[in-house]
């Protein structure tokens, strides 16, 4: 039985720049992947993070008395919104401070503040004024640490990584644009002759831009695929291996997994604008050099 | 009755070089035929490229069924070059495609379904003789089967106005008398065909005008049947 003849791709497949332009993208798919991952992961980590750092406070007692940090515990257990307290032993204070003192220079008689670890049933309620107020009636002499500070500036790292990354993507886009914009034109020069044709048996400007726009978004989307996937076992080995340098990665690996979605539209967004922006060369192109 | 055609006053240079073509008047009426003829280099081949659209002129108006084509957007020029078939010299087949999808070309842009001309492309293609050639490339193929590929590309769309350039120069005198046999039979059924030809015992075959370009002018001698003017 005769196959069924099925429409042709009117632009050739075997253009001799598309192996060199799919190597190109795909390396800028992979870059561009490598930033958008990180700074996902870091956005989402430090929202983690500060979650975290919301839901506890610290509450330490000055003198150092076990009694008096007892006292506190008891009455922060009894406080609304407290879901846990229980207090540090000057053991574990002394081992906070060694890396300073080192383990051999605390004296016994040295008064060392003890920690009371509170864990709050809801973020940032009750806060660090009502604690420290509640704790001041009781007659204890205690500071409240609601780690605000550290908050802050997890923040401005988040926002930090998350500009630069921001600035990176954009830069690649740009980069694809003008290398997809440098193709495209190379593309209509070298099928001048077939573009001619195509125009002579009535074929419209869109309709020639469109077949350029579909050829890059397939460009993309293959080397695409490639460069997300390479991204995609990059980060993956980063965060499973165990590499130094990924250190902040490893901290919160599930967040990172979570993030990987990411890869899946970093491939999507390059196609789309290999795509158009082909298409709106070929467009310009040909009205101001074709008849 | 207006024509379906008209040149008036054009002059074409290329660049800045000198007029190739100069004061060229013309009037095509629908349904005519007729034969440009004239030495090479006289012109033919800039004169067509002209009237299917492929050139502006330097100056002096292209009036193409009823719409001054140098006012119309690129848009309508793609509608208005619909209405055209051309027969090139140098044939412009697509040597990535297939004789069918060469010939199906001017079809794919109607917005017509595949199907419902997958056969009106197969039955031409056995007319001219290549009904066993669907599937080939046109780089496979002989100069006399090019040209018919580039022929049945050129009416298979059933255009208002058929253009061939020297569209018998590579085929044999029966293969040659066979698709004048075509362009008449389009000419009866409306066609308006204008064919460019070197070869002076074909054009006399035909009771038709003929329209002499010699050094960059345009003359004109009336056939039995008096289809067009300058």
């Amino acid at each position: 039985m005769k196959a069924e003849r099925k429409k042709a791709a009117l632009l050739p497949n075997n253009d001799e720049r598309d192996g060199p332009l799919f190597f190109v993208m795909t390396i800028f798919v992979f870059l561009a992947s490598l930033s958008a991952v990180s700074a996902a992961i870091a956005v989402q980590s430090v929202a983690h993070w500060k979650q975290a750092l919301r839901s506890e406070m610290t509450v330490q007692v000055k003198n150092g008395n076990p009694e008096t940090a007892q006292q506190a515990v008891e009455i922060l257990r009894k406080m609304p919104g407290v879901k846990s307290a229980y207090a540090g032993t000057r053991e574990e204070a002394k081992q906070l401070l060694e890396p300073w003192l080192g383990s051999q220079n605390i004296p016994d008689d040295l008064p060392i503040p003890i920690l009371v670890y509170v864990q709050l049933e809801n973020t940032g309620y009750p806060d660090s004024s009502k604690l420290a107020d509640t704790l001041a009636e009781a007659g204890l002499h205690v500071s409240v640490d609601d780690h605000q500070r550290w908050a802050k500036a997890l923040s401005r790292s988040a926002q930090s990584v998350q500009l630069l990354s921001i600035a990176v993507l954009a830069l690649l886009f740009t980069a694809m644009i003008a290398i997809t914009g440098f193709a495209t034109r190379a593309g209509l020069a070298a099928h001048k002759d077939l573009v001619e044709v195509l125009h002579l048996v009535g074929a419209r400007d869109s309709t020639i831009a469109r077949l350029f726009g579909q050829k890059f978004v397939i460009l993309g989307l293959k080397s695409g695929a490639f460069g997300a996937g390479l991204a995609a076992i990059s980060v993956a080995g980063l965060m499973v291996g165990g590499v130094g340098a990924a250190s902040f990665m490893q901290v919160e690996a599930q967040v990172g997994f979570g993030q990987l979605w990411v890869l899946l539209l970093v491939p999507l967004v390059m196609a789309i604008v290999g795509g158009w922006t082909a298409h709106y060369s070929v467009l310009n192109n040909l009205r101001k050099h074709h008849q | 009755m207006s024509p379906i055609l008209s040149l008036s006053h054009i002059g074409l240079r290329y660049g800045n070089g000198p007029e190739v073509l100069q004061d060229i008047n013309l009037e095509l009426q629908q349904g005519s035929m007729q034969f440009l003829t004239g030495p090479s280099g006289a012109g033919k081949t800039s004169l067509l490229r002209l009237i299917y659209l492929a050139l502006r002129p330097s100056r002096g108006f292209v009036q193409l069924f009823g719409r001054d084509a140098s006012l119309a957007s690129r848009d309508e020029l793609a509608l208005l070059r619909r209405r055209i078939g051309v027969v090139f010299q140098g044939f412009e087949l697509l040597n990535h495609l297939s004789v069918f999808e060469n010939v199906a070309l001017p079809l794919r842009f109607t917005g017509k379904r595949h199907d419902s001309y997958k056969r009106d492309v197969e039955d031409l293609l056995s007319w001219v003789g290549l009904g066993k050639m669907l599937d080939a490339l046109p780089d496979t193929l002989s100069g006399g089967e090019k040209q018919r590929v580039a022929i049945a590309r050129a009416v298979v769309a059933k255009p208002d106005i058929l253009i061939a350039d020297e569209p018998t120069g590579n085929v044999d005198p029966q293969m040659g008398q066979r698709l004048m046999r075509l362009f008449s039979e389009l000419n009866r059924l409306g066609t308006t065909v204008l064919i460019a030809s070197h070869d002076i015992g074909l054009i006399e075959t035909f009771p038709v005008d003929v329209y002499t370009l010699v050094d960059g002018r345009l003359s004109f001698r009336a056939g039995k049947n008096k289809g067009g003017r300058t």
